[in-house]
């Protein structure tokens, strides 16, 4: 299951079919697909000297070059290719579609085919970003023109939820799986994307005939919004942070901001594929990336030393350097790219006081808490940028939305009166409203700290506790829970009802896919799991194979950009403080499996200090109630759970 | 162990069977030999073959098919025949063997030690017999298990026999004439059939007189094959397969670095192929491309190089250490079996891991993803939408190849017309009544000019009424009267302002007014102008005919024969908006037929490149074989030196195809440069290693006895000579790129370091320079004195 090598053989056989000088045309979608798993040698390699947008009105004409498309089955790249077709610019034309063409797409494109320079049309499932081995996206990234929700968080954007089946039927073709689809109960958005997908699958059955296995692939839908601390977390692993703090984009990272940046560095790529150094480091810690890097150069410098001009002193070491020169070429380049990335990244955190704000956050993300008078002093810190005072009172409000309603107003307060705008602080209700605990069938604070650590799987993949990294994503629990034929059905029900044991089939492939866009943390997770099933141990993952996506990869500020425009859509309500529940008494947490230790007791009033809708009150109560009821529910539930 | 699949086959069967009626007697102590020991071994290996065969799909789906691709398309066609017919293929084998031998035995012969030197050698000499082997084997064995008389494997022994090393030319010769004579007795003597193996040699040299130096080794050989072959092949299959195993876990990583050596280095090992085949039903095609590479190599003779393939190929199995014992069991061995064999079957198994999908399911194995065919669908519905209105289009296209006729004759039938067409040669466009010229003008009086414009409307009146009437008759014009506005644009006509044009291919009328949003987003009229000697077909702004223009002198001197730029317009022809397809089509095939010089020139690029990347793995593996032998043989240096004139030729080309003039930025510039980028990284791939390589075989001409190199020399002092210079050309021209780069990027560090070793090697060329010429003069005057 590596979408890596998948979408690279699609490419590649894409690109050899006809044997001359070849034009390779694409259209916005395709473009990042192909930039990412192929590289131009190869594309050069292949005799693709050219490649151009679809839509570009200027391209030249050249009878003499053959022409590949690969476009997406879109109105905008249909309306471009017929434009093109109608008035061809070059000898031959090859045909290749992202995903399902349609009869009346066949029909429309042979319309206006009037030379008959068509030679092939086909339907190549590249149709995803594949970042890593293990780690897929379908670049649906969070943006006023293309929303992910519709009027309510419960509901797709119909253009989004058909990007979505796309995406992942064609990650289903290009590995050839046909899953058994499970959902996170909470999502109502889950259950519908399993549903169109089911129906997409059973309705190209043509298409997904495929040897059945054992035990079927699985594909597990889960939503953002059932963990909304992840990406709200300061990363402290190489690719989380470059993305957390530059960005990715594509395997591209745009350094043109950096100070006193070399002019080749203003740009750089970085994908496992092409940079060995990244491979071998990607999922490392800061600390581990920094003694690695240090090796690196210090190899490097031994390498230069030894082209060094008095060294060369003999036709041999002459000859030697000349064949070598290349490869030490290459080396140098990288060696630089990284030593900037890691210069920069460092000098972040020593700007933007990450270190400290680390701490902090782990401690709210994790059981041991977090004292109230460090937030309110990191809040009121002037050095620390409003985007970081922002995350930090979610993440507050995230972990003591129940307990300390009156806390998160008055951080709210603080955070107001130092610099955060009215706008953004709205957003920690808004968060709170789409993905508080009412909104969460999981609770995402408390298992670690009740619960022993050494129950989790993953305690062996920590390695050396880091103050930085004591919090893992709750989709390591949730695939924790799978491995051990634990995930219960009442809270990832299986779509159709499969057979009465099939929650505790372990199947060999899971493919996750995470609405609302996933995180490199949680890639990380998966890729541990990964290679540790790969490695052979007697662990719980042996022999499961793990493939992760997202509608996109969020770091923290997309993350809050998503919720921003999604919240423009959503009823006003979304903006105004959840009602508090009067439920939350100490006793009755207890009685939910030991869920909830209530630090500080529950709050005097029903309601936020700063909550202006009282008349909201008795609906709020009764919203309480019914919460209670479903808690309750739930923890009897995860009692009957535990073995 | 019968067959299904083989039943094409049962033609040579027969074959085979009638002819070895006539050996009969003299096998059956032979023949069971190889058969029994096969189907053991054949089962060991068939299942390491499926092992790899598995690993190498997980790890390089895309080269296998490649490969495969590569098997069926390049070579499979042309080799087929040779396979197939059975007459053709005997004719033709006989000469191939023939130029090898002469020229290996003469290399061979003043060796002293025949044991270790000849194994390489007498593979090189089975290579062009070897296509043989296989099938033979392949196709006999069931027969032997059959009918008890085993007929066929008769023709195997004796080959087998006749290759066992005694010595190295003696070798050569009867490789050659086993198979010469197999056929010969077939076919001149079927009685001839003797009791014993000897006779049966000794009348070998009847059938092949002319390798009459082979004639005094045929009786050793007589009496090998039955003691040695039976009681040594099972040890030999089992080294084999032994070494089958071992490189099959090898594979893997190294699938893409062998690549083309792939399929080979695996199974290079592995006589038992026939077996195997028996073993694995899809045959019928493989068998025939099973042959491919060493027929190849027969055409190729010519070459040295192609025919000295197998040799490194079985010992290319070890650069890693674990398989450097493996040849020497290869060497006591019969080495006939080991190359030809092998080598047929390497193809075969990769032809067939791609051929069929193999792996069951396995938790680490990635299929390769669903695709979808259209295309047929797409043929259809194109094929069903271009019926419509087929006719009309190929009415339109026909009027527009008369009306071109008509309006741009070819320059011999403008000739012809001359007489006629001259004076009214830019007076053809109906609409245009102010045909005057400024001068003209100038020193007439009004009424002169009145009188002129009639004139001149007369005369020309005759001319334009019959090219109208020629226009009309291609095509039928619209009454004026019927029409009152554009059809297209609905602009209602008026005489003065907006006149009524005749589509010349459709007959209709329109207007030619210029583009007027949102009405008319293009113009509903155009013009055109064609060349019919180039088959060129332009498009022509609209411009006004204003009856007056520029008489330039270079234009009056020929007559508007060549038009310039903006005068094009009067010349053309006009059609409506709604023809333009027509016109377009025409125009696109036209481009189509013609190929610009860039693409021939990329033509002979590619195709270079392509002989490149054949020659490369052979010389490596020569390179390879060298290195253990210590002395570079005359085809090593021969090939290298193909080889870097071929890298030289094709770094022109490269450059050529930049330097071809085209408009700087333009889609053009930007391919040519991506043409030099992709020639950049295939020098630097494949020059660098090579350059690699002669490093050991330097070291090895050195270390070697005296006695050697002197030798060498007196064979050939110049390529002695060129051998050493050769890399530090290279290296000089080399160092010359990186000090254009270095100033490039503007590294000045390296810059100097760059400078200093080109001085240094330069310096170097000079001193081997005149050191050559010192010795090629001893040289001489050594030659002339033993002589």
């Amino acid at each position: 299951m590596d979408v890596v090598k998948a979408v690279e053989t699609y490419i590649t056989k894409m690109v050899s079919t006809p044997s001359s000088m070849k034009v390779l045309l694409l259209d916005n979608h395709t473009t990042p697909i192909v930039s990412l798993s192929a590289t131009q040698s190869i594309l050069l390699s292949h005799q693709v000297y050219l490649t151009d947008k679809i839509d570009n009105k200027k391209r030249e004409r050249m009878a003499h070059m053959k022409c590949i498309c690969f476009l997406q089955p879109s109105e905008e790249s249909f309306e471009a290719l017929e434009a093109e077709l109608r008035e061809p610019k070059y000898g031959e034309y090859y045909l290749y579609f992202s995903n399902i063409l349609s009869k009346t797409a066949i029909e429309r494109l042979a319309d206006v085919d009037e030379y008959e320079v068509v030679r092939e049309v086909q339907e190549y499932f590249a149709d995803y970003s594949p970042v890593l081995p293990c780690l897929f996206s379908l670049n649906n990234a969070p943006a006023a023109e293309r929303p992910l929700y519709g009027n309510s968080p419960n509901v797709w954007d119909p253009k989004a939820l058909e990007r979505a089946v796309q995406g992942i039927t064609a990650v289903l073709l290009s590995l050839k799986k046909k899953p058994v689809i499970r959902y996170e109960k909470s999502s109502p958005m889950a259950k519908k994307l399993g549903v169109e997908i089911q129906h997409r699958i059973q309705s190209e059955a043509q298409l997904f005939d495929f040897r059945l296995t054992q035990v079927p692939p699985l594909l597990l839908i889960l939503d953002r919004r059932g963990d909304p601390v992840t990406p709200l977390l300061s990363q402290w692993t190489y690719q989380a942070m470059v993305h957390e703090l530059l960005g990715v984009q594509n395997g591209r990272v745009d350094l043109s901001l950096v100070p006193d940046i070399r002019p080749e560095l203003k740009e750089v790529t970085l994908t496992t594929t092409t940079d060995p150094f990244f491979q071998a480091h990607h999922l490392a810690t800061f600390g581990d990336l920094g003694t690695a890097l240090k090796s690196y150069v210090q190899s490097y410098q031994s390498h230069s030393l030894a082209h060094n001009p008095s060294t060369i002193n003999s036709i041999t070491d002459m000859k030697r350097f000349v064949e070598e020169y290349p490869e030490f070429r290459k080396l140098g380049g990288n060696v630089s790219k990284h030593v900037a990335l890691v210069g920069e990244l460092s000098r972040l955190v020593e700007r933007d006081k990450l270190l400290e704000l680390g701490e902090v956050e782990q401690g709210l993300a994790t059981g041991s808490g977090a004292d109230l008078r460090s937030v309110q002093a990191l809040v009121a810190n002037p050095a620390i940028q409003t985007l970081y005072k922002l995350r930090l009172v979610m993440l507050y409000a995230l972990r003591y939305q129940k307990t300390q309603p009156q806390n998160v107003a008055s951080l709210i307060t603080l955070m107001l009166e130092n610099g955060v705008s009215r706008e953004d602080a709205k957003l920690v209700y808004v968060l709170l409203n789409i993905a508080g605990s009412d909104q969460r069938q999981e609770d995402l604070f408390s298992a670690e700290s009740l619960l022993a650590k050494g129950r989790s799987a993953l305690k062996g993949l920590k390695g050396v506790e880091n103050v930085y990294m004591q919090h893992t994503p709750h989709l390591s629990q949730t695939l924790e829970n799978l491995f051990k034929g634990r995930l219960r059905d009442t809270t990832h029900p299986f779509l159709d009802s499969a057979g009465p044991n099939a929650g505790l089939q372990r199947p060999g492939d899971v493919i996750i896919f995470m609405i609302g866009g996933t995180t490199y943390a949680e890639a990380r997770v998966v890729a541990l799991l990964n290679q540790e099933a790969t490695s052979g141990g007697p662990t719980a993952a042996a022999g499961t194979r793990l493939l992760l996506g997202g509608t996109c990869i969020h770091n923290s500020s997309s993350f809050l950009d998503m919720v921003r425009t999604a919240a423009t859509n959503f009823p006003e309500s979304v903006y105004e403080p959840p009602p508090g529940s009067a439920t939350n008494a100490p006793s009755l947490n207890l009685n939910l499996g030991g869920v909830n230790v209530s630090l500080g007791g529950a709050a005097p009033g029903v309601y936020r200090t700063s909550g202006e809708g009282v008349s909201l009150q008795t609906e709020g109560i009764k919203d309480g109630v019914r919460n209670l009821l479903g808690k309750v529910k739930q923890g009897v539930d995860r009692i009957a759970a535990q073995p | 162990m019968e067959n299904p699949p083989y039943v094409p086959y049962q033609a040579y069967k027969s074959k085979r069977h009638s002819r070895g009626l006539s050996n009969q007697q003299s096998i059956p102590n032979i023949a069971p030999a190889p058969v029994q020991s096969r189907p053991g071994a054949a089962l060991s290996n068939g299942h390491t073959y499926s092992e790899s065969a598995v690993s190498q799909s997980v790890d390089g789906v895309a080269d296998a098919e490649k490969q495969s691709i590569a098997m069926l398309n390049g070579r499979g066609t042309l080799q087929r025949p040779v396979s197939m017919i059975e007459t053709f293929t005997t004719s033709r084998r006989e000469p191939s063997p023939a130029p090898q031998h002469v020229t290996r035995t003469s290399i061979s012969k003043p060796l002293p030690p025949p044991a270790p030197i000849p194994v390489p050698e007498l593979h090189n000499l089975d290579q062009p017999v070897s296509p043989l082997e296989p099938r033979f084997t392949a196709v006999s064995s069931p027969a032997v298990s059959s009918a008890a008389p085993s007929p066929p494997p008769a023709s195997t022994p004796p080959s087998h026999a006749a290759s066992l090393p005694s010595s190295p030319s003696s070798q050569a010769s009867q490789i050659s004439s086993p198979k010469a004579n197999g056929k010969a007795i077939a076919q001149l003597s079927p009685i001839a059939g003797p009791s014993t193996l000897s006779p049966a040699l000794s009348d070998r040299p009847l059938a092949s007189p002319r390798k009459s130096s082979t004639f005094r080794h045929v009786r050793p050989p007589s009496a090998r094959p039955s003691a040695p072959s039976s009681p040594l092949r099972p040890t030999s299959t089992h080294v084999r397969s032994s070494s089958a195993m071992v490189s099959s876990p090898l594979r893997p990583p190294d699938a893409r670095l062998h690549d083309s050596v792939n399929g080979v280095s695996s199974t290079a090992s592995t006589p038992n192929m026939p077996a195997l085949e028996r073993a694995l039903p899809p045959i019928p095609a493989f068998e025939l491309h099973s042959q491919t590479p060493p027929s190849r190599s027969a055409a190729h003779s010519p070459n040295p190089v192609a025919p000295a393939g197998p040799p490194p190929r079985t010992s290319s199995l070890g650069p890693t250490g674990t398989q450097q014992h493996i040849p020497p069991p290869h060497s006591a061995t019969p080495p006939v079996l080991t190359p030809s064999t092998s080598n047929s079957s390497a193809v075969t198994v990769v032809s067939r891991v791609s051929g069929r999908s193999p792996a069951p399911y396995r938790p680490g194995f990635q299929p390769k993803g669903v695709y979808r065919q259209r295309t047929d669908e797409f043929i259809e519905s194109r094929a069903h939408s271009r019926d419509v209105g087929k006719i009309e289009r190929t009415r339109l296209e026909r009027r527009l190849e008369k009306l071109i006729q008509l309006h741009f004759p070819l320059p011999g039938q403008r000739k012809e017309e001359a007489p006629q067409q001259r004076p009214t040669s830019q007076n053809r466009r109906a609409s245009s009544f102010w045909d005057l010229d400024f001068s003209d003008l100038k020193n007439k009086s009004a009424g002169d000019l009145w009188r002129g414009v009639l004139q001149t409307q007369a005369s020309s009146q005759g001319t334009k009424n019959d090219i109208r009437a020629a226009e009309q008759k291609i095509t039928p014009w619209e009454d004026d009267a019927a029409v009152s506005q554009c059809p297209l644009c609905t602009a209602s006509f008026h005489p003065l302002t907006n006149r009524k044009h005749h589509c010349r291919l459709c007959g209709r009328i329109v207007c030619s007014l210029p583009v007027k949003y949102p009405q008319r987003p293009e113009t509903c009229s155009l013009l055109f102008v064609a060349d019919q000697s180039t088959g060129r077909i332009e498009e022509v702004g609209e411009g006004v005919d204003y009856g007056v223009r520029r008489r330039t002198p270079s234009n009056a001197g020929k007559k508007g024969e060549v038009l310039s730029e903006e005068e094009k317009f009067l010349k053309g022809v006009r059609i409506c908006r709604e023809c333009r397809p027509v016109l377009l089509r025409q125009q696109y095939r036209q481009e189509l037929v013609s190929t610009p010089l860039f693409s021939r020139l990329y033509e002979a690029f590619i195709s270079l490149e392509k002989e490149i990347e054949e020659e490369l793995p052979v010389f490596q593996e020569l390179m390879i074989s060298l290195s253990k032998q210590e002395r570079p043989t005359p085809e090593a240096s021969a090939a290298r030196k193909r080889l870097l004139e071929a890298f030289a030729q094709y770094d022109t080309f490269a450059k050529r195809i930049r330097k071809l003039p085209c408009a700087p930025g333009s889609s053009q510039d930007r391919i040519q440069n991506a043409v030099l980028t992709r020639a950049n990284i295939f020098l630097q791939k494949h020059m660098f290693p090579l350059q690699a390589l002669p490093k050991p075989k330097k070291a090895g001409g050195a270390t070697s006895p005296g006695a050697v190199p002197q030798e060498d020399q007196i064979i050939d002092p110049d390529s002695e000579v060129a051998r050493v210079l050769q890399p530090l050309l290279e290296q000089e021209a080399l160092l010359e790129t990186f000090v254009e780069e270095a100033k490039a990027h503007r590294k000045f560090e390296d810059l100097k370091t760059l400078k200093s070793s080109l001085r240094e090697i330069r310096a170097e060329i000079e001193r081997i320079l005149a050191n050559a010429e010192e010795q090629a003069s001893s040289g001489r005057r050594a030659r002339t004195s033993t002589a």
